[in-house]
């Protein structure tokens, strides 16, 4: 078959099946498909991540293998530095002096999009629409919007590529429509198999990693819990964290309403604390004086939303916890 | 061909051309057609990358077919007033019409300017999405307004610092020499 | 506003100005430099590449003809542009009171980007070039290497500036200018046997 005659096949085959299949596609299908494919398709790229008003270009690779997954960011810029995630363990390790640091975030199952409810669940606080199509790194995409119910989400716009339905961009509105946050593909292949990078910590280190995951909401016997929170958000993860090199531990829990994720912060009070409503890029932080400690609120949501959650902070009487202190 | 020049042609289709040598190229192009047919070409590539497309592009002889009836056309002559006026206004940016480059251009002007006020209003949002979406000419998000809430500038506080280490994963957020709290013990590893 | 737009529209704003002072070669200059970007606009609409160059030719002369009032208030590029949009969408109009056959609002000219078919439009190998040079300039970009590719997209993709490219990529600006110049030198030989 002489190339021209297969350029015309190609041509009119895949522009007359995408058509027929783009009318039966909702954003729904979309996302689910996008969602799947995440976690099963081994796929690399470059990927430029703006947020917080930094903008940094790294190569990514999802690899799986039977099940088991890893994904990983390799820095092109300085500080260069290697973050790979194995399951509910996160590492970053630095080329310059070769040290490691872990993170246990078994909430988290990707560093493009993370989805961490079904779309039904999130049905009550969102909208899912299929807006369009557009290309991104040369492939052609549909254009996802999730717009909040209420003013404690901001909006979102997910590119997911149309034969493989990864995602190709995403992008964090405010309330004004102002783009607040981006990570987007510059170019993006799917493949049949990638390695694995081994990176985890020594298994005596693993026990002390581990926080405490929430399920259903159930606190448990927690130093603080959340009363009043925004429709959504709730619990999903605690952990006692050193921070700041000091030996006094930060509490930490997540709060999310499985897109958007805000973390809550006690910690004794320090003479370097801001209070009040702050923001850094795509961040909104709100920080007050509870008795002894000073709570702070952070995520990527709007000021209401993270001054709502920080206000419904109520300490607990201490009693012996579940999760030892570090 | 020079090269220089045809550098100069690759900066001028991206406006990093300053305009004295932009003034240059163009009378350059007017005359030498090989220049014009580079210009061309590269026109043609760019927009293939953005567009999936073969750019239509003008004729070899579409300046002189211009140029030739303009010379039949009334000759301007504009008293020194206006002109002075003219030359002290600010011309307003045009709006950009392709949403993909649309945003990222947005991205480096919202790092610079003062964030928003949220709305209480999020079908906003709605708007805004919609009227930016999909086609490729469509319209840019609405430019946002002054911001009452104060803004942080890297770097932020140490303890901020850890605490944004700690809400996001990725650690996109590292600086030459900053390395984010540890939840367990640092080590090297060979 | 960053500087190198700004460079692009003072060069406008020196050239409208020199043509309202008599000097009708600066003309042809604001000519070359737009050309491609209204012929490309005008097909949008008349979708015939043959009827474009006329009809893009029509919307420059009638620019001229209004440059005595252009007085700035948007920029040179934005007021041309509406211009050839009304000449297509004038062309389009007399072109269908012609064609007892069309049966279209023909208000709103962008009903005509969905339209299929108007008469005159690509020939089958003119499609086919088209998309073997699309496949080509595709084929080509995916074989640069990394720094140039991740150059030319961030570029062409995210319309970043050269100064925004040489931040992403933590490299000299020089170095940005560089890359892409080679990318697209290294497109465009490739394309030599078919644009030729």
């Amino acid at each position: 078959m002489t190339l021209v005659v297969r350029f015309i096949l190609i041509f009119f085959f895949s522009t007359g099946s995408v058509f027929a299949e783009d009318n039966k596609l909702t954003a729904r299908h979309i996302l689910t498909n996008m969602i799947q494919a995440l976690r099963t398709l081994n796929y690399e790229g470059t990927v430029v991540f703006w947020r917080n008003g930094r903008l940094e270009t790294m190569k990514y690779f999802h690899a799986v293998d039977h099940g088991k997954e890893q994904e990983r960011l390799v820095a092109l810029n300085s500080p260069l530095r290697e973050v790979v995630r194995n399951g509910d363990v996160v590492s970053c390790r630095y080329n310059d002096t070769q040290g490691v640091v872990f993170d246990h975030r078994p909430y988290e199952r990707s560093f493009l999009v993370n989805f961490s409810r079904t779309l039904a669940e999130l049905d009550d606080f969102y909208e899912f629409s299929l807006s369009g199509k557009e290309d991104v790194a040369m492939l052609p995409a549909y254009v996802i919007d999730i717009e909040p119910k209420d003013e404690f989400r901001y909006a979102r716009r997910i590119w997911v590529e149309k034969l493989q339905f990864l995602p190709l961009k995403t992008a964090v509105y405010d309330a004004s429509g102002a783009l607040l946050e981006q990570v987007v593909f510059t170019e993006q292949h799917v493949k049949a198999a990638l390695p694995f990078r081994e990176a985890g910590p020594e298994a005596g280190q693993a026990n002390t990693l581990a926080g405490q995951a929430i399920k259903d909401g159930n606190t448990g016997v927690l130093p603080f819990t959340v009363t009043d929170s925004p429709a959504g958000f709730r619990p999903i993860y605690f952990a006692r964290k050193t921070m700041h090199d000091s030996h006094l531990p930060v509490d930490y829990l997540l709060m999310s309403d499985g897109l958007t994720s805000i973390s809550v912060y006690k910690e004794n009070k320090s003479p370097e604390m801001e209070l009040g409503l702050r923001s850094v890029g795509a961040t909104n932080y709100y920080s007050l004086s509870l008795g002894d400690y000073q709570i702070t609120a952070m995520g990527e949501a709007p000021p209401e939303a993270v001054k709502s959650i920080v206000e419904g902070v109520r300490l607990n009487p201490p009693i012996v916890q579940k999760l030892q202190p570090k | 061909m020079h090269e220089d020049l045809i550098q100069k042609i690759s900066r001028f289709l991206d406006d990093e051309l300053p305009e004295d040598e932009a003034l240059s190229l163009l009378q350059k192009m007017r005359i030498d057609s090989e220049l014009a047919d580079k210009m061309r070409r590269y026109e043609t590539v760019s927009h293939a990358i953005k567009n999936d497309d073969l750019l239509v592009a003008a004729r070899p002889d579409f300046v002189s077919s211009v140029s030739s009836r303009i010379q039949l056309e009334p000759t301007y002559l504009i008293p020194n007033a206006e002109r002075r006026w003219i030359r002290n206004r600010r011309f307003t940016r045009p709006q950009k019409i392709a949403a993909a480059a649309a945003s990222v251009a947005v991205i480096a002007l919202v790092a610079h300017l003062q964030r928003p006020e949220p709305a209480p209003n999020q079908k906003m949002v709605v708007a805004a999405i919609k009227s930016s979406a999909v086609s490729t000419d469509s319209a840019p998000a609405p430019k946002p307004v002054a911001s009452t809430i104060p803004r942080a500038s890297y770097p932020v506080n140490r303890q901020i610092s850890d605490y944004l280490q700690a809400h996001s994963s990725i650690y996109t957020q590292g600086e030459v020499g900053f390395h984010p709290y540890a939840q367990v013990t640092q080590y090297s590893q060979k | 506003m960053k500087s190198h737009s700004r460079a692009s529209e003072q060069l406008d704003e020196d050239l409208v100005l020199r043509v309202q002072q008599g000097d009708k070669s600066a003309y042809d200059l604001l000519v070359i430099k737009y050309q491609h970007k209204i012929v490309q606009l005008v097909n949008r609409y008349v979708k015939d590449p043959s009827e474009s160059q006329d009809v893009a030719q029509e919307a420059f002369i009638k620019a001229y003809r209004a440059l005595g009032s252009f007085r700035g208030e948007s920029a040179f590029y934005t007021w041309l542009y509406r211009i050839a949009i009304n000449t297509a969408k004038n062309y389009l109009m007399s072109r269908s009171r012609r064609n007892v056959d069309m049966q279209i609002d023909v208000q709103d000219a962008e009903v005509y980007e969905n339209l299929p078919q108007l008469h005159g439009q690509e020939t089958p190998e003119r499609e086919l070039l088209s998309r073997e040079i699309v496949e080509t300039i595709k084929s080509a970009i995916a074989k640069l290497p990394e720094e140039m590719r991740v150059a030319i997209m961030l570029r062409e993709f995210e319309g970043m500036s050269y100064e925004e490219i040489a931040q992403a990529m933590d490299c000299p600006v020089g170095t940005v200018r560089s890359r892409i110049f080679r990318a697209r030198e290294a497109i465009d030989s490739k394309l030599n046997p078919l644009l030729d």
